[in-house]
């Protein structure tokens, strides 16, 4: 037993002795990116084919609906035309009646469109832009919403107003009987808005008010809407024309002197001159009150701010809701996105072989115009300008173009903080590197943008701009 | 507007990102971790395919195959941070495959399984040619699975228990088999006189 065990220990030992000879003799070789780019192809051509399934997927869901479909509530309109798949109030006010009673009022020119739950779940009418007045007849396990841009409005009532003016950010919710709640939009939590009640939503003034409906218009006759709020303002003429991607940023101008200060006078890194701020950022989605048409005197600037992402990148909600990618919140104009990681290949040893999808990662930007016609700023400019940002921690970019530059050559600051008071010679050509050429001054600048650049992990992250300070 | 710039160049993924993190971000298809996995683990895969089989061609199908067996089966992993054993065991698994299908290549005439492929012997000390040829000589008279075993725990050094859970046999088995491999190539390398002397030289320097 015991020769057992030494010849066993000894025929181990040997095996041990050749291992240890494969394991000196071997020279080990790194892998060539070749055989990766082998593989990647492999790799991609085994991947799942999921439209596969997506047409028996497709016929089962078609199948489902029409079965469903057979289920919903019925309506019939009077008074309304139908256009588009929309429902528009014509001459008089139109109805939408449903068959169990429930009406919904369309004042003249009201745009809605309506959608009915299967299984006789009620219904839900997106209101594009109009006034409805709302009877609803409540039913157990039956769910009616009026949706108004990004508001919710849930019927948990029977009577009630809402109107919307999208061009206006104004948004109103009156109710008669019962109690509705609503939600979304600007609104940072649900609001229960009972009977004798009004929410009135002002984007322009950004204001959010519920209060008695006033009384003092309907002595003699119910409230309504019309009757209890002043109109709104007419669209100006540029914020009709602008694009609906930007978001226009209104200007709150100081105090300014009554002329300019001396050299010697002048604020260094102090009090700005001028500021823009959340606060007197316009809607997102729509023009604002283009205040700065009497402040053409320091910057010329009715700018915008707008936001844009690489091709990979893809806005999350609320951003994604929102026409412009962007949307309001604490005097803040925001926008959600995913970044998706870098994808390299190359030795990150030898810096120059590695290739990364730069040009269709390359994060996000927060950008604004100083001027709306997206020229250069001009003679008016400014010595020194900030961002105040709010984002998740990591590397930041201030980034400037110049009028007349190709869209690749830009300027930047690199490790950009929020409130940084930069000047013109602290942003340079591929400011991540030394020696890049210095930009000479911000008069030929038409582009300003708080870049967040892509990394080698997926990034999912809010970025907020409140504030644009000139000095 | 403009396309922003490019970050620098320390911004770059990098292949020392943890385990766990790969394997999640593989398991959801993210094809950078999966580049971030072969980046650090390619190196791996050829050493072990290469011990294997020994002095011959690059078996970089044999690599590929691994790979793909890996990043197919990544959501089977159970502990992300053991994302090297379950590499070695697919490898492992992978080389044996092919040694069983090159055996019954050369039983069916289409190619010797004892000579060495011509072409140069990638990969190894010509210091030590004649000894390494000897030894897989012997390899290649063991089954794939004897192989497997002798690479595994001699070579490459793993823990018996690793080696059971790389071969998907229990610990007791593992003892067993790698045993019965020692004998027998203990008791074959007499016919090998370059490998008897090589290691009669170590065991001699060894003693005191």
């Amino acid at each position: 037993m015991r020769d057992e065990d030494q010849a066993s220990r000894a025929a181990e030992e040997s095996c041990a002795a050749l291992g240890e000879l494969v394991a000196q003799a071997m020279v080990e070789r790194q892998p060539e990116l070749a055989q990766w780019r082998a593989l990647a192809s492999v790799l991609q051509a085994r991947r799942p084919r999921r439209w596969l399934f997506v047409v028996p997927a497709a016929a089962a869901l078609v199948a489902a609906l029409s079965i469903t479909s057979q289920l919903s509530l019925s309506y019939r309109l009077e008074n309304c035309k139908t256009n588009e798949g929309n429902v528009v109030g014509e001459s008089g006010d139109g109805t939408v009646v449903f068959e169990d009673g429930s009406r919904f009022v369309l004042a003249r020119g009201t745009q809605v469109e309506i959608q009915t739950r299967g299984f006789r779940r009620g219904a839900q009418l997106r209101l594009h832009q109009g006034h409805t007045s709302v009877s609803v007849v409540h039913r157990f396990a039956r769910r009616w919403d009026v949706l108004a841009g990004a508001f919710d409005v849930h019927v948990t009532g029977t009577r009630f107003e809402v109107d919307w003016q999208p061009d206006h950010s104004r948004f109103d919710v009156l109710v008669r009987e019962g109690e509705v709640r609503v939600s979304g939009g600007w609104l940072k939590e649900e609001i229960p808005i009972r009977a004798g009640q009004l929410l009135d939503v002002d984007g322009e003034t950004n204001t959010v008010t519920v209060g008695p409906i006033p009384s003092a218009a309907a002595k003699d006759k119910p409230a309504t809407l019309e009757t209890v709020r002043p109109p709104a303002k007419a669209p100006t003429a540029a914020g009709s024309a602008r694009s609906p991607r930007m978001a226009r940023l209104s200007i709150a101008r100081q105090a300014a002197p009554a002329r300019p200060p001396a050299p010697s006078e002048q604020p260094r890194l102090g009090k700005p001159s001028l500021v823009w701020t959340g606060d007197s950022f316009g809607p997102s989605s729509v023009g604002g009150d283009d205040t700065s048409s009497d402040g053409a005197s320091l910057a010329g600037s009715d700018g915008f701010i707008f936001t844009t992402i690489g091709k990979r990148t893809r806005f999350l909600p609320p951003a994604s809701e929102s026409p412009s990618h962007l949307y309001r919140q604490d005097a803040m104009l925001c926008t959600n996105v995913r970044v998706p990681a870098l994808f390299c290949s190359g030795n990150s040893n030898s810096p120059g072989l590695e290739s990364c999808d730069w040009d269709a990662n390359w994060g996000v930007v927060l950008a604004w115009n100083p001027r709306a016609n997206q020229r250069a700023w001009g003679d008016s400019t400014t010595g020194r300008i900030s961002f105040e940002y709010q984002g998740a921690a990591g590397l930041y970019r201030l980034v400037a173009h110049r009028e007349g530059d190709p869209d690749t050559r830009l300027y930047c600051v690199n490790a950009y903080a929020s409130g940084q008071v930069v000047s013109p010679s602290d942003f340079r050509i591929e400011c991540w590197t030394e020696g890049g050429a210095l930009l000479p001054d911000f008069s030929s600048v038409d582009t300003f943008a708080l870049h967040r650049p892509s990394t080698s992990n997926r990034q999912t992250l809010k970025l907020c701009i409140s504030s644009v300070s000139l000095y | 507007m403009p396309g922003p710039a490019l970050p620098p160049r320390s911004a770059v993924p990098e292949a020392s990102a943890s385990d766990a993190a790969l394997v999640r971000a593989a398991a959801l298809g993210d094809d950078q971790a999966c580049f971030g996995i072969w980046k650090k683990y390619a190196p791996l895969v050829h050493r072990v395919v290469q011990r294997f089989f020994g002095p011959g061609p690059e078996r970089s199908d044999v690599c590929q195959e691994a790979f793909l067996r890996v990043f197919k089966r990544i959501r089977e992993i159970r502990e992300p941070d053991a994302l090297a054993g379950f590499i070695i065991s697919v490898t492992l698994g992978v080389a044996r495959n092919e040694a069983r299908r090159l055996r019954i290549r050369g039983i069916v005439g289409l190619r010797p399984t004892d000579e060495l492929p011509p072409g140069a012997d990638v990969g190894y000390n010509p210091e030590a040619r004649e000894e390494v040829a000897a030894l897989y000589r012997l390899l290649s008279k063991l089954s794939a699975y004897e192989r497997s075993l002798f690479v595994a725990r001699y070579v490459e050094k793993m823990e018996v228990a690793e080696v059971a859970a790389a071969h998907h046999v229990s610990l007791s088995t593992a003892k067993r088999h790698l045993r019965k491999v020692a004998d027998r190539l203990d008791h074959r390398m007499r016919d090998e006189p370059a490998l008897s002397d090589y290691v009669g030289r170590l065991q001699e320097r060894a003693l005191p």
